[in-house]
């Protein structure tokens, strides 16, 4: 009996020990079984995983439409850029725009916790992406297979990512920290601002740095869009130093007081007339290479309207210069993950305002104010600027294969509630046809960079750096006027008029692509901030059917107030830096009126 | 084995010849036994009033000399019973005795020679509840384990569990060894759990090495005994119903609370007053319904059972434990069979069978098997219990009828989920939980050698697993778009809009990444010594311990080594001195920095065996304390190292599938330890007038080098996610008391005890951020201190808002919540909030008082369980704050401010909007989480013995119990333990029988 329970047990335990894990012993015991771990050597061991890290650090590029996958994409709480400047107002309750701005609620503070403002200093993902550019660099001679070419033009790509990040920044903030390799933990990263001319100076050099090698245009358009090119590249330093060459940071006096201004972190000291020059240069420079070397041009097929869609919207266009792209497709109109729809479409994120879409002048370029332009009070969006009938959803458009109603009670908008619609106009650009079949499913880039911009520029900056326009300055400006079919702009305009025409140009030519705030801006416009905006009211008159223009009543009126028009502080041109961030006390000096 | 039985009869024997036997005395032959069966050993067994005495053996037997009119005094430790000599009973029970209490990987130790802070309750306490789980068979039990009841289905039905409250800001799991190993009290049946001790301070824990900081939980389960056999057999059935169910408003006043609530918010009323009549007068109902919807989907009560069978006993060489358990509960859920084709009735069932096994293999050797295994099946509807019931609270009773009148179910776009069509026709999900516990303990006495030297060595081998099936369908609902004439209010046009799809009832398997299974293996070795002296004692153990713990998920793995060591020495029984040492290492830290040594030092002295102090009524005293270290390595995977992982991808040019990205991750920790415990303690344990024992306990921690972020103090332009660092500090203080007194007055027994936790933390360093104001500061308060802003009232007026500080979180309206301006900057935003109420995570103070008696077999107990200093924030949407997001309204809201009653208001206006002052936190929203609650009571009738041994019984019980009858609290609405849109939890009626042969 004994030993056949000592048999079995001894069998029992054997069967036991053997079905359990292996069981060792000694300190190999607390080595993690191998798994599919991945670190830096892993990553720069093969050009394959090295790419796929570019990728990544590509992945951290801005996008201006909301989207719900991160902080950038969320921005603003949902709501857009657009929103802060005259071309719309928005009606998204929960949005920044709403809560933090319109009501003047924004404050330092605010950038500690708040994921509804317009930019997030920690939040964005451009640290992390300026980080993945560094990585990048660091470690490409490691990349032991690629040739010697490729791996400088990835490395050229990398150089871009982190001038771009750097270029949106100093927008928003002027002067920045300047990072310029990836940092150890065990390094101190007591980083304190640079001045402002430092921080233009450090971007445009990196930026010159990647144009160099980086290829002129993409070859496989199909395959490669997207990537950074050596055009990619003298645009950004084109807009970056036009921005620079503006009066927020070059003038002879700060936009405000304080321990930024005198540290010269919010603009540059003194007036310097010959950086109007330089942008102008650096504008000029790639207009002269793309006209040589071609590749690039306006979409310009004779077909105005199409044309312009296709200019921000068509992949692979020839006129992008720099294009992000977080996704392929759009997905459903009601996507939680691809919001700009949702916010855009129906809670009003997006109503454009009537100053807007006077903007817009008639099909043949008159001014709408021009006694001779036709422009009829009755039946005002006839025969207008066609740009505006592909930014703005006016009465009487096609639009779904029938045509808009805007009047109240109409199709678009059956009551004043409808939030999509609050000012009286809604918004086409992006949203296309608004529904399934157009833009949904459709492509989604965002247009970051285009050509007409460059010209615009150029443009801009020769009349200010020739105290009046040349002859090219009006050359560059018909040009983009010419592709919608407009007329010349008038000859003869002084310096200030070919200004105001120019960034009214601008203002036409890319609503919703974030580029009218930071003309406010850099042009420190103040009267645009605190003039009355308006929407229209469309109303049918008694018994007047069918709804032809000549049965509608047009009512202007004024939209909700918001807090700058009667409390405005040039503090608002630039963000203010998390207090937590400039509490850690490694030079991060606050923004003037932010303190 | 049989050499051993002879020897220890002959010594018997000759012990007898000792003694003096009268003539007309008889020898009688008995064991002593506790409640549980197990022998007691060296138990002194006199006979009161003569001179004669002896001490039982290692199987509890004795022999002594008696005449049946001899009472037995019976002292074994602190425990001291009488008993009439019976001449048909071989058997003496010793109920309150417990002996080999087994704790530290395995020591053993009595209660009168332990130094340790360490608390334990037995089988016949856990007996007392009917909780499925044992983890909530134990409020209130043991002082300074906290265990907080949570919501939820029977089997999600988990309490938080804090030993000596929270002393760290990172994971605050406590410890659970079962049999020595690491496993889930959770999977173990309550009947067959012999004890669960709370080990607390350092000269209790040291020895689990970098597991043992939080705290443990160590728990043996009952084992057989020599020459001895009985069946245990018992069934329960039991009512379950819900704990205070929140009153949902009806739909003419959910109407009105819309309209006055719009009123407020400056728009126009929702609801017509034709609609108001309809929802009134229950007319037109198929467009202006009035649901009841908790009603709809939950019964009144719901049922369980619990049968339990044990075989216990064992021959010469071999002793058993075995037992079978079946239980079931079936849940709350309303109209679960309206599809003829499946009952989505909620439903859990668990099948248990355990089998201890010790086998005497040769004289001195010790083979130990145990293993548990576990079948439970868990069914609910396809759309989710908690899905169902947050539906059910959201829902207004007017949203849309249950079906309309085409049959269909009711829905509208903004309402587009029906709960009583979430339970009805969404299918059902049944998952599979299969787990087995098994190990192989081998014990050799080596004695032979050495004497006082045996050695253990055991394997273990615990494995669990989730799998899931179901069959699912969707289903189609209806809504109404109304017309009413503007004059008249009838109703001009309905229009039908059909939503959803009616799809068949589909099969849906997991697919293997649903599965949840995680598997350990473990194994112990252990070298015990022991020595007595003339007036010394030694023991010493010498221990080995791996642990391999895997998860089926990537950086799951968990390998441990523990190499300790435990020295006892007691001098004259009076002076006790304990050294416990391990150095255990962890594969989650860096290599290098794996191990960490954790020393411990405590003493003790029995001053009630001086002779100094013979005060009659102090039956024992000691006085004990201890100081030393024990670490916690529980943290996330892999720290030590920067993870490089695929991450974002990119479009470029027509590429639909995009470039994937590699993203690097958190920087990686240099220099990664443990979280080290340095805890000290004193205590006092107390046994007074042979009926009062009292243990008082006082204990102070430094929790040092706990894992925290870096972003706070680590510049944001390093642009990745900084590493985490061993920097963080907390100290935790307080006391733990005992009290129990015990008494019988002739026949009738009563006993009344309670304990008492106290604890308070404060955190030293958490690499906290910068903060403008002092009053911010998280650093200093408790971990889980409430922050947020001061309301001080409700706004009255517009020239009240116009004169108050500027609110800057959103518009303010009159009956919207005044805050308080705490830097006087004349506006209200974050700078204002301030610590507010207490931790919302963890009681300071946790109590229970448990007291019964019985008389002629027929008895009561009761068990109370109570907090105090414990926030509870009330955010819950529909039952607390009303109507935000389209959601419900409940009774709570009754004292809101409202023009009429602005003095009265407990509650800020009624808004559409989601109003950001007054629903962000604040003082309004917070209530105090006190409560005391009856946790058990059980009246029970013990059938008389002469009765049942007709049928061959040995016992036989029957009783009621009710669990969770009351508590006293402020919430009213709801469980103060359970807020939020869970399952419910519930109050219970058990009848039960208990038999025995």
């Amino acid at each position: 009996m004994t030993r056949l329970i000592y048999f079995i047990s001894i069998i029992l335990a054997t069967v036991f020990m053997v079905s359990c894990e292996e069981l060792e012993l000694g300190d190999a015991a607390l080595e993690q079984p191998p798994t599919i771990s991945v670190n830096k050597d892993t990553v720069f061991s093969k050009l394959d995983y090295a790419e796929r890290f570019l990728f990544g650090a590509y992945n951290t590029l801005p996008y201006g439409l909301n989207t719900n996958w991160s902080a950038k994409g969320d921005k603003l709480g949902m709501d857009i850029l657009e929103g802060l400047s005259d071309l719309c107002h928005s009606y998204l309750a929960w949005g920044g725009v709403n809560q933090l701005y319109y009501n003047g609620q924004y404050a330092a503070g605010t950038e500690n916790s708040s994921s509804k403002t317009k930019y997030h200093f920690t939040k964005e993902g451009s640290w992390n992406g300026i980080r993945k550019g560094w990585i990048f660099i660091e470690n490409a001679s490691k990349i032991p297979d690629g040739e010697a070419s490729y791996i400088k033009q990835l490395v050229a790509e990398a150089k871009m990512i982190i001038a771009l990040h750097y270029t949106d920044m100093f927008r928003h903030y002027g002067g920045l920290p300047w990072v310029d390799h990836a940092y150890d933990p065990s390094e101190t990263t007591e980083l304190a601002r640079s001045t402002a001319k430092e921080t233009v100076d450090n971007i445009v050099a990196l930026i010159d740095e990647a144009t160099v090698d980086l290829p002129w245009n993409i070859e496989d358009l199909s395959n490669w869009d997207g990537r950074f090119t050596k055009a990619a590249a003298m645009g950004l330093k084109a807009r970056l130093l036009l921005f620079a060459a503006s009066p927020l940071f070059n003038d002879d006096q700060p936009y405000l007081d304080g321990t930024a201004a005198q540290e010269k972190l919010v603009w540059f000291g003194a007036k310097d007339a010959s950086l109007w020059n330089e942008a102008a240069t650096a504008a000029e420079a790639l207009i002269t290479e793309v006209e040589s070397k071609g590749g690039y041009g306006l979409v310009n097929s004779g077909n105005p309207r199409q044309d312009f869609q296709d200019a921000y919207y068509k992949r692979g266009n020839g006129e992008l210069l720099i294009s992000t792209r977080v996704r392929y497709q759009s997905p459903s109109w009601w996507s939680g993950s691809y919001y700009f729809y949702q916010s855009a479409g129906n809670y009003g994120t997006s109503c454009p305002t009537q100053e807007y879409i006077d903007m817009f002048e008639m099909a043949d370029g008159k001014d709408i104010n021009d006694p001779d332009s036709g422009y009829d009070v009755q039946d005002p969006y006839a025969n207008r600027d066609p740009r505006l009938y592909e930014t703005v959803m006016v009465n009487g458009d096609t639009y779904q294969g029938r045509t808009v109603e805007l009047w109240i009670g109409g199709r678009e908008r059956k009551n004043t509630n409808w939030k999509g619609i609050k000012t009286g106009y809604g918004l086409r650009k992006f949203l296309l046809e608004r529904n399934n079949s157009t833009s949904v499913n459709s492509v989604v880039q965002w247009p970051y960079l285009r050509l007409a911009e460059i010209y615009l520029s150029a443009a801009e900056a020769l009349n200010e750096a020739n105290a009046g326009p040349t002859a090219k300055a009006y050359e560059y400006v018909n040009k983009i006027r010419s592709r919608v079919g407009l007329g010349n702009l008038k000859p003869g305009l002084s310096q200030v008029e070919f200004r105001e025409a120019v960034l009214e140009e601008r203002a036409k030519e890319f609503g919703w692509e974030e580029v009218r705030w930071f003309d406010l801006v850099r042009w420190k416009r103040e009267a645009d901030f605190t003039k009355t905006l308006h929407g229209t009211n469309i109303t049918k008159k008694n018994g007047g059917q069918p709804a032809v223009p000549a049965n509608l009543n047009y009512s202007l009126f004024e939209l909700p107030e918001r807090y700058w028009k009667k409390n405005w502080s040039p503090k608002w041109f630039l963000s203010a830096f998390p207090p937590d961030e400039v509490n850690k006390g490694y030079g991060l000096v606050q923004n003037p009126g932010w303190e | 084995m049989k050499e051993l039985r002879l020897y220890i009869t002959l010594l018997l024997m000759s012990m007898l010849c000792l003694l003096d036997v009268n003539a007309q005395d008889v020898v009688k032959n008995g064991r002593l036994l506790d409640s549980e069966g197990n022998a007691v050993k060296g138990a002194t067994i006199s006979i009161v009033g003569k001179d004669r005495s002896t001490v039982t053996d290692d199987n509890g037997y004795f022999n002594i000399g008696v005449n049946d009119k001899d009472v037995f005094l019976i002292e074994a430790g602190l425990c001291k019973e009488t008993f009439k000599v019976k001449e048909d009973k071989d058997n003496y029970i010793l109920e309150d005795y417990h002996n080999d209490l087994k704790w530290g990987l395995g020591n053993e130790k009595t209660i009168e020679n332990n130094t340790a802070a360490i608390s334990t309750i037995f089988s016949n306490d856990i007996s007392k509840s009917s909780a499925i789980n044992p983890e909530n068979a134990i409020y209130g039990l043991l002082p300074g384990l906290s265990v907080l009841q949570n919501g939820g289905a029977p089997w999600a039905r988990r309490p938080d569990m804090f030993i000596r409250g929270i002393s760290t800001v990172n994971n605050k799991a406590v410890l659970v060894v079962i049999d020595g190993i690491e496993r889930p009290l959770s999977s173990l049946v309550s009947e067959d759990i012999k004890s669960i001790s709370v080990l607390k301070d350092a000269a209790a824990l040291a020895i689990y090495g970098q597991r043992g900081a939080n705290g443990a939980i160590v728990v043996t389960t009952k084992r057989g005994e020599y020459d001895s056999f009985s069946i245990d057999a018992s069934y329960q059935y039991g009512i379950n119903t819900p704990v205070r169910l929140p009153k949902m408003l009806d739909a003419y006043n959910y109407a009105q609370a819309v309209n006055e609530a719009s009123a407020l918010d400056g728009n126009s009323f929702v609801y017509s007053k034709w609609d108001l009549a309809d929802y009134k007068n229950g007319s037109n109902s198929n467009y202006f319904p009035n649901v009841d919807w908790v009603d709809e989907c939950l019964k009144d009560y719901g049922i369980s059972t619990n049968f339990n069978s044990q075989f216990r006993g064992g021959g010469k060489a071999i002793r058993y434990y075995s037992s079978i358990n079946y239980q079931t509960e079936k849940g709350l859920f309303n109209n679960t069979n309206l599809d003829s084709r499946y009952d989505s009735q909620l439903k859990y069932t668990r099948f248990n069978v355990r089998a201890n096994i010790d086998a005497d293999v040769t004289p001195g050797t010790v083979l130990s098997v145990n293993l548990n295994a576990s079948l439970s099946d868990r069914k609910y509807p396809f759309a989710g219990v908690n899905n169902i019931i947050k539906t059910m609270y959201n829902t207004p009773s007017t949203a849309f009828p249950v079906k309309t009148e085409n049959g269909k179910w009711g829905g509208t776009d903004i309402y587009d989920k029906n709960p009583v069509a979430m339970i009805a026709g969404t299918g059902y999900r049944q998952d599979f939980h299969r787990e087995l516990l098994g190990d192989v303990t081998l014990k050799q006495d080596l004695g032979k050698f050495v004497k006082g030297l045996s050695a253990e060595i055991s394997a273990g081998f615990d494995n669990s697993a989730i799998f899931w099936e179901g069959k699912k369908k969707t289903y189609e609902y209806e809504s109404f778009d109304v017309t009413r004439d503007a004059e008249t209010g009838e109703i001009l046009e309905s229009v039908s809009t059909v939503m959803g799809r009616e799809s068949d009832l589909e099969d849906y398997d997991s697919d293997h990444n649903d599965l949840t299974q995680w598997r350990r293996a473990t194994l112990r070795t252990k070298l015990d010594y022991s020595k007595n002296w003339e007036n010394s004692r030694i023991h010493a153990s010498l221990l080995y311990s791996q642990d391999k713990y895997v998860e089926d998920k990537q950086y799951h793995t968990w390998l441990r080594q523990n190499l300790a060591g435990y020295l006892h020495y007691g001098i004259k029984d009076k002076y006790l001195a304990e050294l416990t040492m391990s150095y255990a290492g962890s594969s989650n830290l860096s290599d290098g920095d794996r191990f960490d040594f954790f020393p411990a030092l405590s003493l003790g002295w029995i001053l009630s065996k001086e002779s100094f102090m013979d005060a009659e009524n102090v039956n024992y005293l000691k006085v004990r304390a201890s100081y030393g270290l024990t670490g916690s390595d529980l943290m996330t995977q892999n720290l030590y190292d920067q993870q490089f992982t695929n991450g974002g991808k990119y479009f470029f040019g027509n590429n639909y599938s995009g470039s994937t990205g590699i993203k690097p991750g958190r920087l990686a920790t240099t220099g990664l330890t443990s979280e080290l415990g340095v805890k000290s303690n004193v205590g006092v344990d107390m046994l007074l007038f042979d009926r009062l024992s009292i243990v008082l306990d006082a204990f102070y921690e430094k929790r040092k080098d706990i894992l925290v972020d870096t972003e706070g103090i680590v510049s944001n332009v390093i642009g990745v996610t900084t590493a985490k660092q061993n920097d963080g500090e907390v100290t935790n203080k307080g006391i733990d008391a005992d009290l129990q007194w015990k008494a019988n007055v002739g026949s009738f027994t009563y006993y009344v005890g309670g304990n008492f936790s106290f604890s308070k933390n404060k955190i030293v360093n958490n690499n906290e951020a910068y903060r403008k104001y002092d009053y911010q500061k998280r650093t200093g308060q408790s971990v889980g201190q409430m922050f947020g802003l001061e309301a001080i009232g409700f706004f009255k007026d517009a020239q009240d808002i116009a004169s108050s500080p500027k609110q800057s979180f959103s518009e303010v309206r009159p009956g919207d919540i005044k805050y308080k301006d705490q830097n006087g900057d004349k506006v209200i935003d974050q700078y204002d909030e301030v610590a507010i109420g207490n931790s919302s995570l963890n009681p300071e103070i946790y109590y229970g008082i448990k007291l019964g008696f019985e008389i002629k077999g027929f008895g009561v107990d009761a068990v109370f369980q109570g907090i105090a200093n414990q926030t509870i924030y009330m955010n819950t949407s529909s039952i607390f704050v009303p109507l935000r997001n389209n959601t419900n309204i409940s009774e709570f809201s009754a004292s809101r401010w409202v023009p009429q009653n602005m003095d009265g208001a407990e509650l800020p206006r009624l808004s559409m909007n989601a109003s950001e002052n007054n629903y962000r936190k604040n003082s309004i929203w917070l209530a105090d989480g006190d409560y005391l609650k009856l946790r058990s009571l059980n009246v029970y009738y013990k059938l008389p013995e002469k009765l049942i041994r007709k049928v061959k019984m040995k016992h036989a019980k029957v009783f009621v119990r009710g669990m969770n009858l009351f508590s006293i609290d402020n919430i009213k609405v709801m469980d103060p333990e359970a807020i939020g849109l869970t399952y419910p939890t519930l109050a219970s009626y058990h009848l039960g029988v208990k038999i025995g042969f």
